[in-house]
């Protein structure tokens, strides 16, 4: 209880008058009470005058008779009434303590009832009139009534508003406290959730909407207190006050988390499924590792936590059941961060055999690109017999490209399987064999000039396979049949017959006619390469050949014309073969043009990538035709 | 690669500043001339007045582009064409070149269309066309073809208005749709130009005196098979000269000339005998004008295209499809050509640890037209007959065999016009690639195994000649750290050139026998043409 800091009210309102007028009855009972302790009557207390009108009044009379024989009950019982009665009047007016002014008036009236229905009981059955009964059993039940309304109608709302305010920062206080809760479990339970950010996005931004969230309703509440603190009506303060209390104690910080954890775990779960359900290292060259076969230090992993290694196949599952397990945040975090170590020291040894073994690769398809190109732009007679030996392979101790690609694509199997040792080997034998192609082929592409110049001999470089050279001879002697070809001494010796012009020889006149190298000229065909006119000299033929197949077509994968339907004027050899060799270049409209026969009868057919139709392959090769040639 | 002073020779770790510019300014302030004749404008700033760089020339060693205005890895903010010339006071300029009729329109298309290309993909070779042309301008009697052009297209954006007075020749005289096979007629149509004291380089060609003044060269490009490259050509150059460049000093403004000569037995043959009369008739009178021609012969460009193939984007949409890629050769010798002389447009550095020497334009002709007889009068001597070859080694490996190899793919197997090399009066080469292998192959330069390998007689055959005149192999070598492999450049004097020979019998006999009107036209221009044939050949080197 506490001293009301404020003065004591000074008017007599209501309340404290229904107070006052309880007192009354008391006053009576005072002077009685008095009169009897010290053994006074009327008459000796100069009172007469007052008394004896009262006790004319049976009712009085005979209550002072009681009063005579039970004095030390009834002055006993005033003295507790009086009691009461005062301290209810110092509760409510001096301390304003509603709880004890409350208490006072409850006293206070059962003392009054018991006073007079217990005391004065004999009285209810004397032979006095009932009105004058009831009119005294009625001063307990006044006083009482007055007692307790001034109880109740007293102005409390300082009061209130003082033990609301109270109530809120009681509040206030609870909601801090289930901040620092949330905080501290948060901070806790989610101590490295970053470093789990790769693994599982969502999650890490749901933990983190959640703390959010959770912020923003601990906000919300401590704005709505705030508002409470700053309201004026006494009860809605004191209805706010209780409600926020209330949604306070409902709060529950570390459920809230644990829930978050919860949810965490699920899509982290679903992240290491994800991630580390199958681990996959792909090469440069678009292959992936099999990483069964990598040495036991790299494909076994030690991770914290762990009793015995893990194998890299088996990550994943050891990682859910920490998840699923008891591991904390910060615990997974570890063990995560071990296997991304331990992926990232795998990939690091791959990386290096790859590196090892990629300067060798890429020379190596450099150097058969290199030949192939100079191949294809061969124009002599003996080209065809070149791209057998360095193309083909068909000739010992020179590896044609065709071989050398199969190395090239076992060294990037061995790669792949992990046996680094293997691929280092292959590469570096697929580079030399693709070393020696290169020499050789930009040998065998001067020599007609060498022949055209009518020069005698010609040095063969170092790098160049001299036996190689020689299997060539008698294809040079078949293209210039004047010629004598013999290999000696690291020279190739060219002796001239009668006839020779010193000059430009047969095969190398038609190349100065601006003639192309006509491929379809193979070995099943014919043996020398026939001449086929540019392109630029029959766009108007070839586009004829290719409306007449694009009408034609049918929507099929495979489709075949008959030349022999196409008009003598442009089912010639420029034309057909122009055809060809356009539409093959055509890679993504057709997997393989062939071309039966040169000119007609014969059949020229298309077989269409997947995914195209025939009609439109055709006319899309009719058109970039156009737009190259026309 | 340790950088070093290229005029006191220190190398970089003993220089007292940090860079090459803190050196010269330490050093070699007081040497302006020096500095300058070494590396050009490229520190003109230390000489200033103010002293103080301009902000465009902050670029030092190894960041040149950055003063190109050239955003590395972008594509859209790159300045082509007219743009990207202006600007390069660093370096020095080669060429002014003028494209005279359909091919020669096409040559400098080319030209132009590889200059922004590079540029385009940020490449280090840009510099070479940068600083290599001084300016650049087409002519033609033919409306169409010019319209065609990417020049007109692309870089000047012309109406055809726009090309009438600032690239049609004759303006006025004819109905601007070619002059055909008629050679007389490409000759009168561009002489009325210049009727009445006209002087379309000043009044209406795109032309610029003062940058053809400027030029270390002019180097003209067309054909010689039809009436505009073949007729007019003549005309514009001897015009050139006169109003132009004033030539009254001791020694003129050298013009060379690209030629696209006919084939022999090839398309443009053909056509029939007008084509090979013109030819050489055109040839005739061009060397009367220029100093040196460079005949290219479509055959064997189209051979080399397999083999060199410079990247030029988009030629084909301005360059007719059978010539696109018979001028990326031949554009690749002509960049060639224009590093020859300018050491600074390639990495500097690189250029001068080889220690290779490197060759001004008039070096290409002026030792050969020491060799014309003395009774010559000097007015009357024909060209030079640069015959030209552009080889390529793909091989790794530098040995001996293998410059041999070169050397064959060079002079037999690539070369770029139709002459037999075992004839020529002597000739200019230079090899040039990557830096780790003209470590090799400067070694084999400067043992000589490389001039043995060219003299010999495979090639230039050099001890079989009558003449007590030597047969001079000129042999300079370039670093370009940004090629693969390494390739063989070659300019052969006066040769014998088998193809012309069949052309000029074929006309001589049209001249001696014919009663026709072009039989009489080559009667009037038979000297220029035995002065041309009688120079060609060692058998007439005295």
């Amino acid at each position: 209880m506490k001293l009301r800091s404020s003065e004591p009210r000074a008017e007599v309102d209501v309340p404290t008058g229904a107070w006052l007028l309880a007192g009354v009855p008391l006053a009576v009972s005072f002077v009685q009470t008095l009169m009897a302790l010290f053994g006074y009557t009327s008459s000796a207390a100069g009172i007469k005058p007052i008394a004896e009108p009262v006790l004319s009044i049976p009712i009085l009379y005979e209550a002072a008779v009681v009063f005579k024989t039970r004095s030390v009950i009834v002055m006993g019982l005033f003295v507790l009434i009086a009691g009461a009665w005062i301290a209810q009047g110092l509760s409510m007016r001096l301390f304003e303590h509603r709880e004890a002014t409350y208490g006072f008036a409850t006293l206070a009236a059962l003392l009054f009832f018991s006073l007079f229905f217990g005391v004065y009981s004999p009285l209810l059955g004397a032979e006095i009139s009932a009105a004058q009964r009831l009119g005294f059993f009625l001063v307990p039940l006044v006083a009482a009534g007055a007692m307790l309304y001034a109880a109740t109608a007293y102005d409390w709302s300082d009061v209130v508003l003082e033990e609301a305010g109270a109530d809120l920062a009681t509040v206030k206080r609870d909601l801090a406290n289930v901040r620092q809760r949330f905080e501290s479990a948060y901070e806790t339970r989610f101590a490295d959730l970053d470093a789990l950010s790769d693994l599982a996005p969502e999650g890490v931004t749901a933990v983190r909407e959640g703390r959010t969230e959770f912020e923003a309703e601990l906000s919300d509440i401590a704005d709505d207190v705030a508002a409470a603190q700053a309201g004026t009506g006494a009860d809605e303060v004191s209805r706010r006050a209780t409600e926020l209390r209330e949604t306070v104690a409902s709060l529950d910080p570390v459920g809230r988390v644990d829930a978050l954890d919860a949810a965490f775990r699920e899509r982290l779960e679903s992240g290491v499924r994800t991630t580390y359900g199958t681990v996959t290292i792909r090469s440069r060259y678009g292959d992936t590792y099999t990483l069964v076969n990598l040495p036991t230090e790299l494909r076994e992993a030690d991770l914290p936590g762990s009793s015995s290694p893990v194998h890299v196949d088996y990550l994943a599952d050891e990682l859910i059941d920490a998840v699923r397990g008891d591991a904390s945040i910060s615990a997974l975090a570890d063990r995560i961060e071990a296997v991304e170590s331990h992926l990232d020291d795998v990939r690091a040894h791959l990386d290096r055999a790859e590196s090892e073994i990629a300067d060798d690769i890429d020379t190596a398809e450099e150097e058969l690109a290199t030949a192939e190109s100079q191949v294809e732009a061969l124009r002599a007679g003996y080209a065809e017999r070149v791209e057998e030996i360095a193309v083909d392979g068909r000739r010992d101790g020179l590896t044609g490209v065709d071989e050398v690609r199969d190395e090239l694509d076992r060294a990037k199997e061995a790669l792949h399987d992990c046996r680094a040792e293997q691929a280092r080997a292959l590469a570096d034998d697929a580079r030399a064999a693709a070393g020696k192609l290169v020499p050789f082929v930009e040998f065998v592409s001067t020599l007609s000039a060498s022949i055209d110049h009518g020069h005698e001999t010609v040095s063969i470089p170092d790098a160049v396979d001299t036996d190689a050279v020689g299997a060539l001879a008698p294809a040079i002697e078949a293209a210039n049949p004047a010629v004598e070809v013999a290999v000696d001494d690291g020279e190739l010796r060219l002796r001239y017959g009668e006839g020779t012009a010193s000059t430009e020889s047969e095969s190398d006149a038609s190349d100065d006619a601006g003639e192309e190298r006509d491929a379809v000229g193979t070995s099943e065909t014919t043996d020398r390469r026939q001449s086929v006119a540019p392109a630029s000299d029959v766009v108007d033929e070839v586009l004829y050949v290719f409306r007449e197949f694009e009408d034609g077509a049918a929507d099929e994968p495979f489709v075949q014309y008959d030349l022999s339907e196409l008009p003598d004027t442009v089912a010639t050899r420029d034309a057909l073969v122009n055809v060809r060799r356009f539409a093959e270049r055509q890679t993504d409209l057709f997997d393989d043009v062939e071309l039966q026969a040169p000119e007609p009868p014969g059949f020229v057919e298309f077989d269409v990538s997947d995914g195209v139709s025939a009609p439109r392959a055709i006319k899309q090769t009719r058109r970039r035709f156009r737009e190259k040639y026309a | 690669m340790t950088e070093e002073c290229e005029i006191c020779f220190t190398p970089a770790p003993d220089w007292q500043a940090d860079s090459l510019e803190g050196h010269i300014r330490e050093v070699h302030v007081n040497d302006e001339a020096s500095v300058r004749a070494i590396y050009g404008g490229r520190f003109g700033h230390v000489f200033d007045a103010s002293g103080e760089a301009p902000a465009d020339a902050a670029a030092d060693d190894g960041h040149e582009d950055e003063d190109d205005g050239v955003v590395p890895g972008g594509t859209t903010d790159i300045p082509v064409g007219d743009d990207a010339a202006d600007d390069d006071e660093l370096y020095g300029r080669k060429w002014y070149a003028i494209g005279v009729g359909g091919a020669g329109n096409n040559i400098i298309d080319a030209i132009l269309m590889r200059r922004d290309t590079l540029l385009r993909n940020d490449e280090d070779r840009a510099r070479i066309w940068r600083g290599g042309l001084a300016g650049y301008g087409i002519l033609n009697t033919n409306i169409a073809e010019l319209e065609q052009t990417y020049y007109a297209r692309e870089l000047k954006e012309y109406s055809r208005n726009d090309l009438l007075s600032n690239a049609i020749i004759g303006m006025g005289e004819h109905g601007y749709s070619g002059m055909g096979y008629r050679w007389s007629n490409g000759a009168e149509v561009a002489a009325t130009d210049f009727e009445d004291a006209g002087n379309p380089f000043r009044d209406r060609w795109d032309i610029k005196q003062q940058d053809v003044r400027d030029a270390q060269a002019i180097m003209l490009a067309h054909s010689v098979t039809k009436g505009t490259g073949c007729g007019s050509t003549p005309v514009i150059v001897d015009r050139l000269r006169d109003e132009v460049l004033n030539d009254d000093g001791v020694i003129g403004k050298a013009v060379l000339s690209t030629v696209v000569i006919p084939s022999e037995g090839g398309k443009q043959s053909d056509i029939g005998g007008r084509a090979k009369s013109n030819g050489v008739v055109g040839l005739a009178r061009l060397s009367q004008s220029v100093d040196a021609v460079i005949p290219f012969n479509n055959d064997h460009l189209r051979r080399a295209s397999t083999d060199i193939t410079p990247r030029i984007d988009a030629l084909e949409e301005y360059n007719p499809p059978e010539y696109a890629d018979l001028n990326k050769p031949l554009v690749a010798f002509l960049e060639a050509f224009t590093m020859s002389s300018t050491p600074q447009f390639v990495d500097r550095d690189a250029t001068m640890t080889v220690r290779g020497s490197v060759f001004d334009v008039a070096d290409s002709f002026r030792l050969v037209e020491d060799k014309y007889p003395s009774e010559m009068d000097t007015d009357e001597q024909p060209a030079v007959v640069l015959a030209p070859a552009l080889g390529r080694l793909h091989s790794e490996e530098i040995s001996r065999s293998n410059l041999e190899l070169l050397a064959r793919n060079t002079l037999l197997q690539n070369r770029l016009a139709d002459f037999d090399p075992s004839t020529a009066w002597g000739g200019n080469f230079m090899i040039y690639g990557p830096a780790e292998k003209m470590e090799r192959v400067s070694s084999f330069v400067n043992d000589g195994t490389v001039q043995r390998i060219l003299n010999g007689e495979e090639f230039l055959d050099s001890t079989e000649s009558q003449s007590v005149e030597s047969i001079d192999v000129q042999l300079n070598q370039i670093v370009i750290p940004y090629l693969d492999d390494v390739f063989m450049w070659g300019t052969l004097w006066n040769p014998r050139m088998p193809a012309l020979e069949e052309m000029y019998e074929h006309t001589r006999q049209l001249k001696e026998e014919g009663g026709t009107r072009q039989a009489e036209n080559l009667r009037e221009t038979w000297d220029d043409v035995e002065k041309l044939f009688s120079c060609l050949g060692r058998e007439n080197l005295l």
